[in-house]
């Protein structure tokens, strides 16, 4: 933690004006009476335990499933389902493991109905059951196999949990990430209860995640490559085209969809060609590259009823490289999704790909570094994360306004610096949309912040900006906001992708 | 019996229609070429830095001009100025073909090559100037010495292999790309649209301009010049790219395909040419097809494959060559060869023939098979013998190696003529020669050439162009008056309106005029002195760096050629793997000794980088590095300490390797790939980087490089490594270089080194579904305890592949990306025919067994049940069948066996349906009613119905089927093999 001298020192050389001297009063009185004035660290809200690995397992999570009865099943990339016996075990050194099923292809799927348990393997959608109650399955029954595969590691599938109608959607990376050489790579698909297979969206490139929200709806992570300037969070828009045409060339091969969409242009922009090619689903939140991550993967909601903190409905985030948890919060303008993203959780051992909370509302995030290198450094890892209780001050939720942004906070704000505008600075950029790899951040713009209100019950704050820049990311810095007792801001960042703007107050 | 050609000449009279023609066929040729800028040399280039601080345009001009050529400068000034010297000529220099002399001296302002060059003609009538080009036209070619040389034969597939060098390596970062990126992505054979065709995007920004080449030289003489283009152009401006001779050649037939434009039109004028065509073909996959199919496939080639032939060819290349043997081949696996053309026989006799093979050959002279060295063998020679007629024959050789060591060679013998191998100069095939167009005959003058001589000294030619005569010294320079004294406001000078007759005339832009005045009438201003940066900076502009590499927001590859920088191979490294480096601070990330590599050798660590580093020349770029490590310096002094020690070396270790901060899972190191992406050797870091750079660069690598893939691993400072030095950041980053600079092939990080690791079966069968090789995509692995394995392919639904011994091993898969396929690790591999399992007929002996397989034919993966010791009863259909399919092992005395029972269970009743279960060159039932199947392996059945097993089709192509007899739509059958 940051020395409490650094900070007054910090203060006093920052704010020359009256709000600086009003807020280094704030904190003279905060300090007078011992009270802790500065950003928290992640370690006063959330607790992270590490789930030691049994030797000789290689626990590459895929992907993870919440069983109940204090069991958490883990899938690898080498093909093993382990079923972590109480998981929720005080100490973590008291959980158990047990293999489940092994000699399956990379899953990076789970989802559980009655007695069965889903995954997706690199090839197929299987279901597989424990019928001689010996705690492995016997039965691994194939629900539906109708895409290809040609042998091309990059052919990854992922898969989602149950959708409210009972589906489950697979999101099938490009051949090399750069080629579509069989069916449906590429493409979003979903599978029926009865096992049908329904290609659902096209456009994708190489996900990461894929998860709902808590409406239901579909969403996906898409990694920064060709037709993606950097990673994004995409909404899988039942007959959606998600960006990346490469893939296009299976609407041959279906009825479900209509008509092939236009190709996009290269080098343009996303929200100019969504103009001209009414299926493209702009992304619905960019992480810009460096400041956010650099690989987004899993996906979950959270759904505890404020048993994870104040961030109920709301998406968490993998990535991958950075071995992060980025927070997600989603709005619908027009009928498109958008909204803002945030750091959140930091410090995990491997590269977080899979996320699940159970049903008490711990967070479970399995993570591998193989072939992808992640700042956590292990190999793999398997651990769980804790609300401690304590409310961290935070960007609760950042929602469009036809002429600004609200910005709700999880605690009452000091007024004067919250009302003034030069609290804030907002920088807005895009990225080129272009077959090439990637993209720098483009189209600079600094919108004018012109005023910021302040609502009676002073959590929430009006601004009011000059030059709103659709199809770009608000990047806002607001590092000076603090709470009545002083208390800087945890995370004191937001990126906003803004698709769409609202004609009126929502 | 080689053909000869010379330029040989008769001029006067028939040069203005030859030139005509020339013109119209350049015009038809290079549409593009022709209407392109004038202004698109590296004058117009200069230009454009013509606002930037610091930099006297005309000072580069001047350079690029060579005006110093004519106008002597003292040594100081020479050095800064580092002219641009003509290319050199004669002998020793570049050799033109007459017709291209001519064209360039009497129109230089048509042909966009003469840019800079001068019209040293202009004041001359036309008559006269007819006579002065001719005389010098003759002294030229008498100068360069006469050319005897074959013509190249045209090799579309070679024009091919340049036309992606050309576009790849670096050569449109100054000249302009002859197609747009999106065409060169098309991997398609050879054609005129692909050669020829093409319209090319704008945003290129300027082009160096070749001018027409077809006319200007062949094929060997522009490789030479490619292979090392500074023997004679050594200013450098035109870099060498260190080619291969192969590559030289391809890329200079590519440039002069113009001069085979008839071998794409339907009345190609074929003429006899030197060398044998020949054709390479790579089968599937090595393992994957049965045994012999490579052969039949080559005695059919280029008709209808054979039957036994499953996976599509992959057709890999074909062209020109002058030895027959297996040297093409790329791989040692299910290839075939194919040579075919001329044999030129000398004299009436008897000639033997040979071929020594491993696996088989054949030779054909005229439309006899002399040698048939056929079949799957190791290195074996035979012979044949033929009486011949002198003259041509056609002449073939067929060759193929299905597994194992491969070789070819051919020899003959005849008539006072020991055994050899077959003698390039017999060999020849009807193709297209390649000449400069508007060849014709020319035969020297020498009275001519030394009229010519005296022009070219009086003209003051050697100004520029350095000229060897046979062995004597190179003609003088012409003097004029020396730079430093020369006035501009003479009416009759270089930069006049109109230039005096004895005055060259420089065909420049206005503004390229006005610059080049402002610096001669401030002549004393090129005598202050240039600071480090500003000399930098123009060395870039001069030598055009700028082309490819950005440095202080200068440069960098313009918004169209962008799309010609490519990463080779499959390396998924973003814009990082195709785009050279941004220069800006490279004086303080780059250590001197490593500079200096870079630009005298061209040296790279950039493999995955198709654009190459070219070499400039080492006078040329003397002095460079000092400048640049002046300009980059620091304002304040950085400490180097360099200090290390082996203690730290070993965290530094820990640190790169798995389990620290696992930096080999992207970065190659030394011999061993990375276990991600191919990204920068770590080894060569100690040899090429400053400690400086390297730690600030480790700790926010996207300040030095914006938009790396390189993730920090020490994120605001903080490590995110606690274990080593408690999270010292900057001890773990100078133990990870005191590791670096010690760090070689012998002490890789942990992680690297990976052994087999062999999934076994110990009491329970085991299951590894993955990508296996030979069984496809969707191969499900089953290894049992008793030590004999099977793959299943859930595509085709077949049993694909057995054997005996250990089963797998999972290293690849489990070790970085986990990349390819798998090949089975015991012995006594069988594998089982590509294609459907079921098949229906009324006559089993006329089975045309179908190719369509999978779902496209009606079969369902259902999955698998596993029996209390793992063993997988595989569940499908077939159409309106269930099929249950469940194979155990059996231990055996000395290899174990297996026993495979088969279960239909059908809602249609099928007649004539027939399971197959081998293919084989040679099947054979044997007494007790098992079926040996290529003396290697033995199959019984018991099956539910009353037919018999039936062997079907001819020896060496034969098929063992089984019948599916449904009685209530149900049916068994129990198959057991041995082997």
């Amino acid at each position: 933690m940051k020395s409490v001298l650094n900070t007054i020192t910090l203060c006093s050389m920052n704010y020359r004006n009256i709000k600086g001297l009003l807020s280094a009063l704030v904190l003279a009185v905060a300090l007078s009476q011992g009270t802790e004035i500065l950003g928290g660290e992640q370690s006063d809200y959330y607790r992270t335990d590490t789930i030691p690995v049994p030797e000789g397992i290689v626990l590459e999570a895929g992907a993870l499933q919440w069983l109940g009865d204090n069991q958490m099943a883990v899938s690898t990339r080498l093909g093993e389902i382990y079923i972590v016996d109480n998981a929720l075990a005080e100490n973590p050194s008291d959980t158990t493991f047990h293999l489940f099923a092994s000699g399956l292809h990379e899953v990076l799927g789970l989802a559980k109905k009655d007695d069965w348990i889903y995954c997706v393997q690199r090839c197929e959608l299987t279901r597989m059951k424990d019928l001689d109650h010996d705690g492995r399955a016997d039965v691994f029954e194939t629900v539906n196999d109708d895409w290809g595969i040609t042998g091309d590691y990059h052919e990854y599938a992922f898969s989602s949990k149950f959708d409210r109608d009972g589906n489950i959607w697979i999101v099938l990376c490009l051949t090399g990430s750069f080629t579509s050489e069989i069916d449906y790579r590429g493409w979003c698909l979903r599978v029926t209860p009865e096992g049908q297979m329904i290609p659902t969206s096209s456009g994708i490139r190489s996900p990461g995640g894929i998860g709902m929200n808590a409406l239901g709806d579909m969403f996906y992570t898409d990694n920064q490559g060709v037709w993606n300037g950097t990673s994004g969070l995409k909404h899988l828009k039942p007959g959606g085209f998600m960006g990346n045409p490469t893939g296009n060339r299976w609407y041959e091969s279906t009825k479900a969809l209509g008509p092939r969409p236009l190709d996009p242009v290269s080098g343009s922009r996303m929200h100019i060609e969504a103009g001209k090619i009414p299926e493209l689903v702009p992304t619905a939140i960019y992480f810009p590259y460096g400041p956010m991550g650099q690989s987004a993967s899993g996906i979950i909601c959270d759904q505890s009823d404020g048993k994870f903190g104040p961030f109920e409905d709301q998406l968490l985030v993998c990535d991958q490289t950075h071995s992060t948890v980025m927070r997600v919060d989603l709005e619908q303008v027009n009928g498109v999704y958008q909204g803002a993203c945030f750091p959140f959780l930091k410090g995990y051992d491997s590269g977080n790909l899979s996320v699940e909370f159970s049903t008490d509302a711990t967070l479970f995030v399995g993570g591998t570094d193989r072939g992808w290198g992640a700042r956590g450094g292990k190999p793999f890892a398997l651990q769980r994360t804790h609300w401690t209780g304590k409310t961290p001050f935070e960007i609760q939720s950042m929602k469009i306004r036809p002429d600004g942004f609200d910005l709700h906070f999880t605690q009452p704000l000091n007024v004067t610096i919250a009302s003034d505008p030069s609290s804030y600075s907002m920088e807005t950029y895009t990225y080129i949309y272009q077959s090439g790899y990637g993209s720098p951040e483009v189209d600079q713009s600094s919108p004018v912040i012109q005023s910021a209100t302040v609502s009676e019950d002073g959590t929430t704050v009006r601004l009011k900006i000059d030059q709103l820049q659709v199809g770009h990311v608000h990047e806002l810095k607001l590092s000076e906001i603090m709470t009545q007792s002083g208390e800087l801001l945890w995370n004191p960042v937001a990126y906003y992708t803004l698709n769409e703007i609202p004609k009126s107050v929502l | 019996m080689k053909m000869f050609y010379l330029f040989l000449m008769k001029m006067a009279k028939s040069l203005p229609s030859a030139r005509s023609i020339l013109t119209a066929i350049s015009l038809l040729l290079f549409p593009t070429v022709q209407a392109q800028s004038p202004h698109g040399d590296m004058l117009q280039t200069i230009l454009g830095y013509s606002d930037r601080g610091g930099v006297d345009v005309g000072e580069l001009l001047i350079g690029e001009l060579n005006c110093i050529g004519c106008h002597q400068a003292d040594e100081p000034l020479q050095k800064r100025l580092a002219s641009k010297q003509g290319p050199v000529l004669g002998a020793e220099g570049i050799h033109l073909t007459p017709q291209y002399i001519q064209e360039l001296l009497m129109h230089p302002v048509l042909n966009g090559q003469a840019r800079t060059m001068p019209d040293m003609l202009h004041g001359y009538e036309n008559d006269e100037k007819t006579a002065i080009v001719d005389a010098l036209t003759h002294f030229l070619i008498d100068a360069q010495g006469e050319i005897t040389e074959t013509p190249v034969a045209a090799d579309p597939f070679r024009m091919q292999a340049g036309r992606r060098l050309f576009h790849e390596i670096g050569c449109v970062a100054c000249h302009e790309p002859h197609q747009d990126a999106e065409a060169l992505k098309q991997p398609a054979l050879p054609s005129p649209d692909a050669l020829f065709g093409g319209d090319l995007e704008s945003a290129l920004g300027h082009s160096v301009i070749m001018g027409k080449l077809d006319g200007k030289m062949t094929v060997s003489e522009l490789a030479r010049f490619l292979k090392n283009p500074l023997e004679t152009r050594p200013s450098g401006k035109m870099p060498s790219f260190n080619l291969s001779d192969s590559e030289a050649t391809s890329l200079a037939m590519y440039l002069l395909r113009g001069q085979a434009r008839g071998m794409f039109d339907g009345d190609a004028k074929l003429q006899k040419t030197g060398g044998l065509k020949y054709s390479y073909l790579e089968l599937g996959s090595p393992t994957a097809e049965p045994h012999g199919a490579v052969q039949d496939f080559v005695e059919h080639y280029p008709g209808t494959p054979p039957a036994s032939l499953t996976a599509s060819t992959h057709f890999v290349t074909s062209g020109i060559t002058h030895e027959i043997s297996d040297v093409i081949k790329k791989r040692q696996e299910q290839i075939a060869l194919v040579f075919s053309g001329y044999i030129s026989i000398p004299e009436d006799g008897e000639y033997v023939f040979y071929t020594s093979s491993d696996d088989g050959s054949r030779l054909y002279v005229g439309s006899g098979l002399v040698v048939n060295n056929d079949g799957d063998h190791g290195m074996t020679e035979r012979n044949g013998k033929a009486i011949l007629s002198a003259g041509d024959h056609a002449f073939k050789v067929t060759y193929f190696n299905h597994g194992g060591p491969a070789g070819l060679s051919v020899y003959v013998e005849g008539p006072g003529l020991d055994k050899q191998a077959v003698p390039e100069d017999w060999l020849s095939h009807l193709g297209q020669p390649m000449l400069p167009t508007g060849s014709e005959t020319f035969s020297i003058d020498k009275t001519k050439a030394s009229q010519g001589q005296a022009w070219f000294r009086k003209l003051g030619c050697a100004s520029c162009h350095t000229i060897l005569e046979s062995g004597a010294a190179s003609i003088a320079a012409f003097e004029a008056k020396p730079l430093q004294s020369i006035g501009i406001d003479s009416d009759k000078g270089c930069l006049s309106d109109e230039p005096g007759i004895s005055s060259p005339l420089y065909h420049l832009t206005s503004s390229e005029r006005e610059a080049i005045t402002n610096s001669i009438t401030q002549i004393e201003n090129l005598s202050n002195p240039l600071d480090a940066r500003q000399q930098v900076l123009r060395k870039m502009i001069s030598m055009n760096c700028f082309a490819c590499h950005a440095r202080d927001e200068e440069g960098g590859i313009s918004s169209g050629r962008k799309q010609f920088f490519l990463t080779q191979g499959e390396a998924d490294l973003g814009d990082e793997g195709r785009i050279p480096p941004n220069l800006t601070g490279v004086g303080r990330k780059l250590k001197r000794e490593w500079m200096k590599k870079v630009l005298d050798e061209g040296a790279s660590v950039r493999p995955y980088m198709a654009t190459r580093m070219p070499v400039f020349g080492k006078d040329n770029v003397h002095g460079m590095v000092d400048l640049i490590f002046e300009a980059d310096k620091p304002s304040e002094t950085v400490s180097s300490t360099e200090k290390s020690s082996l203690e730290d070396a070993k965290y530094g270790r820990k640190l790169v390797g798995v389990g620290g901060m696992a930096c080999i899972t992207c970065h190659t190191f030394g011999k061993f790939s990375s276990l991600g992406i191919p990204a920068l050797d770590l080894t060569t870091a100690g040899e090429r980087l400053q400690k400086d750079w390297f730690v600030r660069y480790l700790k926010d690598p996207s300040s030095l490089r914006p938009g790396t893939r390189m993730p920090s691993f020490w994120p605001d400072g903080q490590s995110v490594n606690r274990d080593v030095f408690d999270g010292d950041t900057q001890r773990q980053i100078d133990a990870i270089w005191s590791y670096l600079n010690i760090a070689d092939d012998n002490n890789p990080p942990t992680g690297l080194i990976q052994g087999k690791k062999e999934i076994i079966a110990n009491s329970e069968a085991v299951i590894y579904r993955n990508f296996i090789e030979g069984a496809g995509p969707r191969a499900i692995g089953v290894g049992y305890a008793e030590k004999a394995n099977l793959a299943f392919d859930a595509d085709q639904l077949r049993m694909a592949m057995i054997w005996q011994g250990p089963f797998m091993d999972g290293a690849r898969h489990s070790s970085g990306r986990g990349a390819g396929f798998e090949p089975p690790l015991g012995h006594n591999l069988v594998q089982f025919p590509n294609g459907p399992p079921f098949a229906f007929s009324v006559d089993p002996e006329h089975t045309q067994w179908p190719k369509l397989a999978g779902k496209a034919a009606g079969y369902e993966f259902k999955g698998y049940w596993l029996d209390s010791k793992r063993r997988p009863k595989f569940k499908y259909q077939f159409m309106a069948m269930d099929v249950e399919d469940y194979t155990v092992a059996v231990p055996g005395e000395l290899d174990a066996s297996l026993r495979r029972y088969l279960t239909f269970d059908s809602r249609a009743h099928y007649v004539n349906l027939w399971m197959r279960a081998a293919i084989g060159r040679d099947i054979i039932e044997e007494q007790d009613g098992a079926f040996l199947i290529d003396q290697k392996l033995r199959m019984r059945f018991e099956t539910s119905g009353k037919e018999r097993p039936v062997v079907n089709g001819v020896e060496g192509n034969m098929e063992l089927l089984v019948p599916i007899e449904l009685d209530h739509g149900k049916a068994k059958i129990i198959q057991e093999i041995i082997w």
